[in-house]
């Protein structure tokens, strides 16, 4: 029986790598916060193309920025994962064949009427120009009127970033969102580079690559904090190296356990659930102390503490209440940490007491304490809560969680601010078939201005029958006959005979290709096409119509998800203050003042350091556990020092485990360290007024 | 010292200085235009200065085309003017230069006795057909572009 704690451990761990083929873990974070309705928008956004893309910036506007880029574009084209590398605006061949036969029909057209001697003026114009232009600029022979324009910019020879450099622009085949395959293509594309001066380079995938790196190296320093605390809590200061290893199988075993049976309950495990669940089961420790500080383990017999068995059940009715939420990761969050909490309860209570775990003597065991009133510490409480009613407010962008990258960040403005992309929101129109599609985006280009889009080279055929009908209606046969009248009289040759050639035989014959400029996309039986429009243009999203914006859609799901975190909050509040009443009738602000101080101190601590985010509201759940725990053990305690050392220790061992999170950079692990740690001390004083 | 004397290979890779005449055949009008001048290359920076028949500077500052009159008066090129002579400085700079030919960034060389025939890649060659490059002892003394409307343009260096 000595060795039964780690047999259980082995028997799952058996269980585990036996099954761990059938067991999934999805580390897809955009799923947690997006509502299944952004995260169909963002798939087919991401169909596009997109955030697939690279851009390398040379400083100067030389020809040896040029070369260089030129250089890097032919050693990008040799790796597997690059599919395209351009520095210069260059139209495919079929683009270049389609404009050509397309062109009276896309450019604008400017009827206005010639006469006889206006074409002879605008010649006399042409020649004066040839004789007297200091730079050449060849004679548009099939267009010499200028009837029909097209964008200047189509111009440009190179992609260029305003105020830096020309830019090189290329194409991954990876899935950006894979941090092992972005990981490759990164130090692939560092490996290049690093032979270069003066570049900066930025791909949507380098904030993975980057930030995760940093996260890892972050975590791997806290983790070597955590585990030198843990050791010299339970090596140095309680000298009992037993009580540690049997506590790490035991909460190493009611995780293999709560990874088996959620396996069974859900097809993947997200793994920031795995993470805070695993956070939770080490809250039983305070199980395992209680007991180890009343002596509890020498009995001999399955230990039956009312104060813990009320904590535990309280803690796990919470978690029961918190599986019936409609947001998956914290229904799964909520059923692992019931099923590691049952399970590391269970074991605690039953096979500590055949491990032969020698006694702890506490010194002033009957020494008085003083003593707080809990009226006091409740006034304080809500003085604080009022404080945080009028001056908290909750940051909804994820984005601030995450490692502040401030050189990717710049460098990311930098081309956001080159390229005019900041200018520019993302459009997502929808339609049944082709036809519509274009028709609701020729909507769109009325109602905003300037749109880029498919739209620029493909019309409807509504669209492109009203064209050609008001080209047809111009007197072309007049105008080349005036043409070539002046031409002869100017002693032009015959130059202009083929001025707007086959003008009067166009036809509406545009079909979509795959190498235009913006594509169209099907998917379900839904066609797609991306359309950028400036941003001083409030759009509504409708039916056909979407504004693709991840940030407002991350922050617009996370408000949602933290009202829905609320509610469930309240409703495990009324249900704890119900335990708490049926123990403790009118002396309840007694346990309550262990869980209403902590969480109002941390709210209010929070408030005055900025705003409250996402991961607070998570850690404050784990708080919200803890404080349970410790409410109940106080109030029904017969000895309040052996139960105030046991909390101490209990509390230690929850600061060494992610209190120590405080200590992080990244926003998100700082701010479970920040709750975790402000719980503690708070619960800390409480135990110094003996409460 | 090293690294002085790698800027200056640096700044003599990139700077070149020449007189030159150039031809200029105008299809449309059947005519040939005769200018003399000289064209200074510098890494950031080309000024083409005509000084018959009359005074003209073509300024290429970065990505920037400015003409500059006898009157000193200054203005900008913008649209097509702008592209296209970005272009032909473009290519004139490299024509000019011996070590282009062996690079062939852009276009295609083949070569017969002392003339380099270039054909042009990619999006030049929707602007200049192709060239001839007249070497002399390892040195190019005059090139000429070929435009698909029949135009010509011969530099030849003095």
């Amino acid at each position: 029986m000595k060795y039964i704690n780690f047999f259980i451990f082995v028997i799952l761990l058996t269980l585990y790598i036996s099954f761990s083929s059938n067991i999934r873990f999805s580390t897809n974070f955009l799923d947690i916060f997006l509502s299944q309705n952004s995260i169909k928008l963002f798939d087919i956004a991401k169909k596009f193309g997109y955030s697939n893309e690279i851009l390398i910036s040379k400083k100067g506007f030389n020809k040896k920025s040029l070369q260089e880029l030129d250089e890097i574009s032919n050693k990008l084209k040799q790796l597997d994962e690059i599919s395209e590398a351009s520095i210069s605006i260059e139209i495919s061949k079929d683009m270049r064949e389609y404009l050509v036969k397309n062109y009276f029909l896309l450019a604008d057209f400017n009827n206005q009427k010639f006469s006889k001697n206006d074409v002879l003026e605008k010649l006399k114009e042409i020649r004066k120009k040839i004789y007297t232009s200091v730079v050449y600029e060849p004679i548009n022979s099939y267009d010499p009127l200028g009837l029909f324009t097209m964008d200047e910019a189509d111009n440009e020879r190179y992609f260029k970033l305003k105020d830096y450099g020309y830019v090189l622009k290329a194409k991954t085949t990876i899935d950006t969102s894979n941090a092992n395959e972005s990981k490759i293509v990164y130090k692939k594309i560092n490996q290049i580079l690093k032979n270069y001066d003066e570049i900066i380079a930025f791909a949507p995938f380098f904030y993975l690559v980057e930030n995760s790196s940093y996260i890892k190296n972050d975590a791997q320093v806290i983790m070597l904090c955590s585990s030198i605390l843990l050791l010299i809590l339970y090596f140095f200061v309680l000298k009992n190296k037993k009580l540690f290893f049997n506590t790490v199988f035991t909460i190493a075993s009611s995780i293999l356990a709560a990874i088996l049976l959620s396996s069974l309950l859900f097809d993947e495990i997200n793994i920031l659930a795995l993470v805070f669940g695993i956070s939770i089961t080490t809250i039983s420790i305070d199980y395992m102390f209680h007991y180890y500080f009343h002596n509890e383990f020498i009995k001999r017999k399955f230990i039956i503490q009312k104060s813990v068995i009320y904590g535990f059940l309280t803690t796990f009715g919470v978690f029961i209440i918190f599986s019936f939420i409609d947001i998956e990761l914290f229904s799964q969050l909520a059923i692992f940490s019931a099923i590691s909490l049952f399970i590391s309860f269970f074991l605690f209570s039953w096979l500590y007491i055949y491990l032969d775990i020698p006694p702890v003597n506490i010194k002033g065991e009957n020494k008085k304490t003083k003593s707080l009133n809990p009226l006091y510490i409740f006034l304080i409480s809500s003085l604080m809560l009022i404080y945080v009613y009028n001056n908290l407010s909750f940051d909804n962008n994820l984005r601030n969680l995450d490692y502040q990258n401030e050189k990717l960040i710049k460098i990311s403005e930098k081309f956001k601010e080159g390229f005019y992309n900041n200018k520019y929101q993302s459009l997502l129109i929808s339609a049944k078939d082709k036809e519509t599609l274009l028709q609701r985006y020729e909507k769109s280009a009325l109602l905003y201005p300037g749109i880029l889009g498919i739209g620029k080279y493909l019309y409807s055929l509504t669209k492109c029958n009203n064209k050609l009908e008001k080209i047809k209606e111009y007197n072309f046969g007049e105008v080349k006959k005036y043409l070539n009248e002046a031409s002869k009289e100017l002693e032009f040759n015959d130059i202009f005979k083929n001025a707007y050639p086959e003008i009067n035989n166009l036809k509406c014959d545009m079909s979509y290709f795959d190498n235009i400029n913006f594509k169209i996309i099907k998917n379900e039986n839904t066609y797609y096409t991306m359309a950028f429009v400036d941003k001083k243009y409030k759009i509504k999203d409708s039916e056909n119509i979407k504004v693709i914006n991840l940030g407002k859609s991350l922050s617009s799901d996370t408000e949602k998800m933290k009202n829905i975190l609320i509610k469930y909050i309240l409703i495990s509040t009324v249900f704890i203050i119900l335990v708490l009443f049926i123990l403790a009738k009118s002396k309840i602000l007694y346990p309550l003042s262990y869980m209403i101080f902590p969480i109002s101190s941390v709210l209010f601590v929070i408030s005055l350091l900025g705003m409250i985010n996402i991961m607070h509201i998570f850690a404050l759940v784990i708080l919200l556990a803890i404080g349970i725990d410790y409410g109940i053990y106080m109030y029904k305690t017969t000895n309040k020092v052996k139960t105030s050392m046991a909390i101490k220790y209990a509390l230690l061992s929850t600061f060494s485990g992610f209190g120590v999170l405080i200590f992080s950079s990244t926003v998100a692990l700082y701010s479970i360290g920040l709750v975790i740690t402000v719980g503690i001390i708070s619960v800390f004083f409480l135990l110094y007024f003996s409460l | 010292m090293r690294y002085i004397l790698i800027l200056f290979i640096q700044l003599t890779l990139y700077a070149q200085n020449y007189n030159f005449d150039e031809i200029k055949y105008i299809s449309a009008v059947s005519h040939e235009f005769k200018k003399s001048g000289n064209i200074n290359i510098e890494e950031e920076k080309t000024i083409i200065t005509y000084s018959k028949p009359s005074f003209k500077e073509i300024i290429k500052d970065n990505e920037n085309v400015s003409i500059k009159g006898s009157s000193g008066k200054i203005y900008k090129l913008k649209g097509r003017a702008k592209v296209f002579t970005l272009q032909f400085i473009d290519i004139m700079t490299r024509l000019g230069n011996i070590e282009e030919m062996k690079t062939n960034r852009d276009f295609d060389v083949k070569k017969e006795d002392n003339l380099y025939y270039i054909t042009f890649l990619k999006d030049i060659s929707n602007q200049i057909k192709n060239a001839e490059v007249k070497v002399k002892d390892s040195k190019v003394i005059s090139f000429k572009m070929f435009l698909p409307n029949e135009d010509t343009i011969e530099i030849i260096k003095k």
